[in-house]
């Protein structure tokens, strides 16, 4: 070894100390900043609702409350909203049910195409399903004008037909995964046993997966109960609580009713969250080591049956875009119906620019989430400082906030001259770290879950060998986790791009984004202009998969999920 | 510099893993922690690693305490049971990790790089990945990545227990050459009493979070103190003497021992005793009956009842066919007074 070499061996051996408190430093310096990050941008808004909830004039109490709960008009709101997501969570999780079972377990096919045609909803703004409803069966739509008939689809049954849409793709995803396991030797034993299809599904299949049915509900009925762009779309005169918020705050200004709107909001959320984390946490011992894959048999009256089913979803899933793309093209849907692009001029209120917004802030709460929810998950999993506890209870709080919701604390936390953030106020930077924390939870989970999955003995190997936190994180970890990571990024920009619920309070004529822009376009009754929005935004999503699946398959990382 | 370690405490929970260990390791030589699965000898090696913290005790390099410096600072190469290998990285790169966490100069680098795989013999691999490399050639890969930054201490967990018997032969053979040729301190892990037999200077034999005896293959096997590391390393008769101290006997047949015995548990190791033919003596002799006898081929091993102390069944071994000792057969048996070993 030469004489550098030697010193410089001999350097590593007599760093004591300050290494130590350095690698402990930098563990303590990136717990607090995730921890302060949290307290700001979830804690306080969160903390801003509850307390102005509270706020009434002749001071702190529950007069709000007993002002909102005197008013018939709540009640009825409070049964509208319950309703029609109870109908339309059922009707959802039913049918994406019998969906992912055939996908799973019996042999339709062409099943790549129907499991991503049924995802196209996640990839537009929740409302675009009330507008393809509308131009489908509305006054002026398709079939009341060219095929005759004479449908009113406004009120309940739109909303409750427009969220089960819009929820499907949540609930097929958490269906599928459940159909996915399942232990060849129980169905071998049931045959065996002399039991009949319909009995083993009824035995066997549906207790299997009863949890994954469970937690379907839960999401989808949240989804529901929350959502209020397709009931302000498809709605007409049948409002819900979430219709009555943006009222009470855009219309009215009433921030306080608003609030207690909110907290009442946040109960059935928190209540089904914590359901389904005590239920999904049982789910797990079902498959063991020992278990064998179930193969799918041939059984051509199955198939044929479930491929027909599938078929006909597919088609109205199909239908929903395939009909808005069509209104984008038209030159006044539905009296002139001749091709035309003109509403992709965008010649109205901003013309693109909430298109480039959103892609921007898309961008944006790309990159910074993954950070954000990579340290996050380092610093809980990897880390052992006293923050570690309080951060992973922080880390999976948003998966309970309605969007709505946190972006109504946003405006109260920082449309306050008292806030030192009072300056972020009104800017597209509040509207990143909003949808950063709004989408906090799911992407954290999987961070951690590849984290758990990369053996600590690497990161043993490293220390022994000299390494320090950082240059294991860079020379080991984010090489093994980068697909993922782009995984998440992809989540995060899909989301930053529909999302419509949590930014709606916060817009500025400066800071509009695609969403609200289709909203504000639906909402005046320009149907062809709010349709080539919907275009663009769906575009850009596709694009983005697009683009992200073929960088991961150039790198040779196949097995990334890009949708969840 | 040797290591020493005293009293060394680890709980987990209300699990001991490791209670008050003592034990020297002597500059230059191999050691090997042996003992039965769950008795500590990771936790020993991650404590000793600075991978694990000790609830109390003290680990001395030469003399100077390392009880507060931290894993990465203790300049020690660690071998993991496998799958340790940065999977990212190629073979060469594997290699360079430390020295590039010590700011090692590119040309010195890359010379002591191909100066491993070629201690190793796997010049040829060097720019494969961990998964393009037979789990032989990974470990390999781990011994000279933990060598290559010149630790002053080798560790290395059960290295070889995810390999198969073949290639773990060569590699035992392997990695005492390397040890002796580097002449650098080293400490293995391993449930396997024949490789620490084949490959240790000093055996500590752990159980129960505690030491049970430390020293040469040959001391532990020669001189064992207790019953566990008598029965552990190799295999031994054990029997109950009657007075010990004062009239020393077997059922009816009174011992002579080179040493005053101490506790009442005797220990005879199977080929330590002879069939005697007639007129021949010995210190200790018992008439005994065989009552099986089982071929294995270069070896007969036979259990037998003695007529002194029938409830004390012993096992012995004759050489070869061993014709004429089949079940039933009478015969006489001799054990040398040296031969008696007192097990506490
Ligand atoms: N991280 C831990 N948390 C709790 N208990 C532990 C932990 N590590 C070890 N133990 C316990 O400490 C005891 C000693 O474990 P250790 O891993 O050192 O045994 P070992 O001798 O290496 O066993 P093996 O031969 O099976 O590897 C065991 O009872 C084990 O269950
Ligand atoms: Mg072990």
């Amino acid at each position: 070894m030469s004489g550098a070499a030697r010193t410089a061996a001999r350097r590593g051996e007599s760093r004591s100390l300050p290494a130590l408190t350095s690698d402990r430093g930098i563990a303590l310096l990136l717990s607090a900043i995730m921890a302060g990050l949290m307290l700001v941008f979830l804690v306080m808004p969160v903390a801003a609702i509850l307390l102005r909830s509270l706020d009434t004039q002749a001071g702190p109490g529950l007069g709000n409350f007993a002002v909102t709960f005197a008013d018939p008009r709540f009640w009825d709101l409070l049964v509208n909203s319950l309703t029609v997501s109870l109908l339309s969570s059922t009707l959802a999780v039913s049918l994406a049910y019998l969906y992912a079972y055939a996908l799973q377990r019996s042999n339709v096919p062409l099943k790549p195409l129907l499991r991503i045609v049924v995802m196209m909803p996640l990839f537009a703004p929740s409302l675009v399903q009330a507008q393809g409803l509308l131009l489908l069966l509305g006054r002026n739509g398709a079939f009341n004008r060219f095929l005759g008939f004479d449908l009113d689809i406004y009120g309940f049954w739109g909303v409750a037909l427009a969220n089960t849409l819009y929820t499907f793709p949540y609930a097929f995803l958490i269906l599928s995964a459940a159909l996915a396991v399942a232990d060849a030797r129980v169905y071998e034993s049931a045959t065996m046993l002399g039991a009949r299809p319909g009995r083993i599904f009824r035995t066997v299949t549906l207790p299997a997966t009863r949890y994954g049915i469970a937690a379907a509900v839960f999401v989808t009925f949240s989804l529901s109960v929350t959502d209020f762009g397709n009931a302000i779309v498809i709605g007409g005169n049948f409002s819900v609580l979430a219709t009555e918020i943006y009222n009470k705050v855009i219309g009215q200004g009433q921030f306080a009713l608003g609030a207690v709107i909110g907290v009442v909001l946040l109960a059935p959320a928190i209540v089904s969250k914590l359901l389904e984390k005590r239920i999904s946490s049982r789910q797990q011992a079902q498959m063991t080591d020992k278990s064998v894959p179930l193969t799918t048999r041939a059984n051509r009256m199955r198939d044929l049956v479930l491929s027909g089913y599938c078929y006909a979803v597919m088609i109205v899933f199909l239908a929903i875009p395939g009909i808005v793309a069509t209104a984008s093209f038209v030159k006044l849907w539905p009296y002139n119906m001749a091709f035309s692009l003109k509403h992709y001029a965008f010649d109205v209120q901003n013309g693109t620019e909430p298109l480039w917004n959103s892609v921007y802030v898309a961008l944006a709460t790309a990159g910074l989430g993954v950070t954000i929810a990579t340290v996050s998950a380092i610093v809980v999993q990897k880390f052992r400082t006293p923050l570690s506890g309080p951060l992973s209870f922080l880390a999976i709080l948003p998966s309970s906030i309605p969007g709505m919701v946190l972006g109504l604390g946003y405006v109260l936390a920082f449309n306050n001259p008292a806030n030192p953030l009072n300056m972020m106020y009104g800017t597209l930077a509040l509207i990143i770290f909003l949808y950063v924390y709004y989408n906090h939870a799911q992407a954290f989970l999987i961070a951690s879950t590849s984290l758990k999955q990369i053996s600590s003995s690497f990161d043993e190997a490293s220390t022994m060998l000299g390494g320090g936190v950082v240059r294991t994180f860079f020379k080991v970890t984010l090489p093994l986790l980068w697909p993922t990571l782009l995984g998440v990024g992809v989540f995060f920009f899909m989301r930053a791009m529909v999302s419509l619920s949590a930014v709606i309070f916060l817009i500025t004529p400066e800071t509009q984004v695609a969403a609200v822009s289709v909203l504000q376009l639906a909402d005046r009754g320009a149907v062809n202009q709010a349709a080539a929005f919907s275009m663009c935004i769906m575009a850009i999503v596709i694009a983005c998969l697009l683009i992200v699946r073929l960088v991961l398959w150039l790198a040779g990382a196949k097995s990334v999920t890009l949708i969840r | 510099m040797d290591i020493r370690v005293t009293g060394l405490t680890k709980n987990f929970g209300s699990t001991t893993a490791l209670s008050d260990v003592s034990l020297d390791v002597p500059e230059g030589s191999l050691t090997c922690f042996l003992g039965p699965s769950g008795c500590g000898k990771t936790t020993l090696l991650r404590v000793i690693a600075g991978l694990e913290e000790a609830d109390a005790g003290q680990i001395l390099l030469g003399d100077a305490d390392l009880s507060r410096t931290p894993a990465r600072d203790r300049n020690f190469g660690v071998v993991f049971q496998s799958y340790s290998l940065f999977p990212n990285l190629t073979a060469a790169q594997n290699v360079a990790y430390g020295l590039e966490c010590r700011r090692w100069s590119k040309p010195d680098t890359r010379r002591r790089v191909a100066e491993m795989l070629d201690l190793v013999h796997l010049d040829d691999q060097r720019d494969k990945l961990p998964a393009q490399m037979s789990g032989g050639q990974q470990q390999r890969i781990a011994i000279a990545r933990a060598l290559a930054p010149h630790p002053s201490l080798l560790l290395l967990d059960e290295p070889l227990s995810a390999l198969d018997a073949k290639v773990r032969e060569e590699l035992r053979q392997e990695i005492r050459a390397i040890q002796q040729r580097l002449g650098i301190t080293t400490i293995m892990v391993t449930h396997d009493q024949n490789e620490a037999l084949e490959m240790a200077d000093q055996i500590v034999v752990l159980n129960g979070g505690k030491v049970e005896q430390a020293g040469s293959a040959r001391a532990l096997y020669d001189r064992p103190r207790t019953r566990f590391v008598a029965e552990f390393i190799g295999s031994i008769n054990t029997f109950t003497v009657q007075d010990p101290q004062t009239d020393p006997h077997l059922g009816t047949v009174r011992l002579r021992t080179s040493e005053p015995l101490k506790s009442s548990t005797l220990g005879v190791r199977p080929e330590a005793i002879k069939v005697l033919d007639d007129g021949q003596e010995a210190d200790n002799v018992f008439a005994a009956t065989i009552e099986k006898a089982t071929f294995l081929g270069n070896m007969t091993v036979l259990h037998a009842r003695l007529e002194a102390a029938p409830d004390q069944p012993v096992v012995f071994e004759a050489h070869g066919p061993a014709d004429g000792l089949e079940p039933g057969r009478k015969l006489r048996l001799g054990i040398a007074a040296g031969d008696l070993k007192d097990l506490a």
